[in-house]
């Protein structure tokens, strides 16, 4: 069963992405802060990684844990084309504008963990 | 001896009969008007001689400048010296424009302080052309604009975070609707949902409320206040504390409960308004739960003319980087999930109202203290 790490500091938000993701067959991690998110980071088999979080911004985590083996989707409530340019070239394989309905998120988080395997 | 000021520079005919000393008097009078007006206006006034490179400049402008008059050399370029080096070109320019084109210019600019403060300026000169149409010499004044840009910086500073922080929760009651629109949620996941919701739409509700509070206290009339009068008079502390405790919200699975006790002699009385006094420690008992805990306590000893309170918790303590903003809106706490807020704000807000201050110093062995000290009359 693939693991999902939901990095993401608004407790309600990993609820309701779990809750989105409820109907498929995933574990999940969860990290509040950049420093939890490093530690769990090379357990998971694909990666939910809020842009801003309390204690770091999110491409700077990824730039300091290096690249992952895991596919990372940036996610963030400020959605711009050069932040979305930022977090490809940071190494995130996609990226999902806040809010963004359950189908989305089910169809963004299957395609990249179909293309892994 | 008579004295008649040209019409055309005084915009009127004016005769003046006075006696030489009278007007030497009179004179005297004028310049100290101008500086005082200048002094209190903070603007500083200057004239450069053109082709003698000289420059006369006010007294207020040496002030703002912070030098001593005389301390500064006459000329252009030791007053464009001062100048912050980021601004020299575009001021150089433009009164290099003005003398060129025989016109005006008007900026905003810095300058440095041979002390190395740096300060905002409003800086406006005009041309004087001789008979034959030549720049002869250029005089202006400089504003010192550094409250007005401080304050303008930090509305700026208070709209993004404001914007920020209404958005966050915003976009977690947005994304809570779309998990709700699936109609194959079971009845758990749907409860679950349901209660982010109703979470994070009180947050948005509060939030709004708490800057419309704080925009309301911010204008600084105690009497007239959250869109309710607030009468101060004599109220007993202990009860206030007591309801503050029962109504700060429950503890929810991310925060631990807190052990609240109480010792406040029951005579104790202080100078505030019932409702809002209860607020203030509504928010200073939410602030332990949320970021210090497990163990609070609030005590409070009388002295002749004030209260002071002690809100004592044995939690970790503000760190040393949140320290100087403490009591600003928005200021930076950052634990997770709980977003920047407004209550240590307000319980500032609100002391300054009641007449009294909050201050906070860090407990020993670890904890932290606030310390709101009331007038008792």
């Amino acid at each position: 069963m693939p693991t999902i790490l939901i990095v993401e500091d608004e407790e309600d938000l990993r609820l309701l992405m779990r809750l989105s993701l409820s109907h498929e067959p995933y574990t999940f991690l969860e990290a509040a802060t950049g420093a939890e998110a490093a530690e769990l980071w090379s357990r998971a088999d694909l990666i939910l990684l809020d842009l801003r979080l309390p204690d770091t911004d999110g491409l700077d985590l990824l730039r300091e844990l290096g690249p992952s083996k895991a596919p990372i989707i940036a996610v963030s409530a400020y959605s711009t084309d050069q932040l979305g340019r930022e977090a490809m070239e940071a190494g995130c394989v996609d990226y999902l504008t806040k809010p963004f309905t359950a189908s989305e998120l089910v169809e963004t988080v299957r395609g990249h963990l179909s293309a892994e395997s | 001896m008579t004295e008649v000021v040209d019409a055309a520079e005084s915009g009127h005919e004016h005769v003046d009969t006075a006696a030489p000393a009278d007007v030497s008097a009179r004179l005297h009078r004028l310049e100290r008007q101008l500086a005082q007006i200048q002094r209190l206006a903070q603007f500083g006034s200057w004239e450069w001689d053109i082709a003698n490179d000289v420059v006369t400049s006010s007294d207020e402008l040496y002030r703002i400048c912070g030098v001593a008059p005389g301390e500064l050399g006459p000329t252009y370029e030791a007053i464009l010296g001062l100048v912050h080096p980021d601004d020299h070109d575009m001021v150089d320019d433009a009164v290099h424009r003005a003398i060129a084109d025989r016109a005006s210019f008007a900026l905003d600019h810095r300058l440095v302080r041979p002390d190395g403060e740096v300060r905002w300026l409003h800086s406006r000169g005009n041309v004087i052309a001789d008979g034959h149409g030549e720049s002869q010499r250029l005089y202006g004044v400089a504003i010192d604009v550094t409250e007005r840009s401080r304050s303008e910086q930090f509305l700026r500073e208070f709209i993004g975070n404001a914007s920020h922080a209404l958005g966050t929760p915003a976009a977690v009651i947005m994304q809570a609707a779309h998990v709700l629109a699936d109609d194959t949620l079971g009845t758990k996941d749907h409860d679950a949902a349901m209660g982010a919701l109703l979470r994070q739409s009180k947050r948005l509700h509060d939030l709004s409320t708490n800057l419309f509070d704080l925009v309301a206290l911010d204008k600084g009339a105690p009497s007239v206040m959250l869109g309710l009068s607030m009468m101060l008079g004599p109220v007993a502390l202990a009860d206030r504390v007591r309801k503050a405790a029962a109504a700060i919200p429950p503890a929810d699975g991310a925060t631990p409960t807190i052990d609240i006790t109480i010792d406040i002699a029951a005579d104790i009385a202080v100078l505030a308004e019932p409702i809002e006094l209860e607020r203030v420690f509504v928010n200073l008992l939410d602030n332990a739960q949320t970021h210090g805990g497990p163990n609070v306590s609030v005590t409070a000893s009388r002295l002749a003319d004030e209260v002071i309170v002690d809100v004592r918790d044995d939690g970790a303590g503000v760190p040393d980087d949140h320290l100087q903003d403490l009591f600003a809106p928005f200021a930076k706490r950052q634990t997770a999930g709980q977003g920047p807020g407004l209550g240590l704000a307000i319980v500032h807000q609100l002391m300054v109202a009641f007449g009294g201050a909050v201050s906070y110093h860090r407990a020993k062995p670890h904890g932290s203290v606030f310390t709101p000290r009331f007038s008792v009359d």
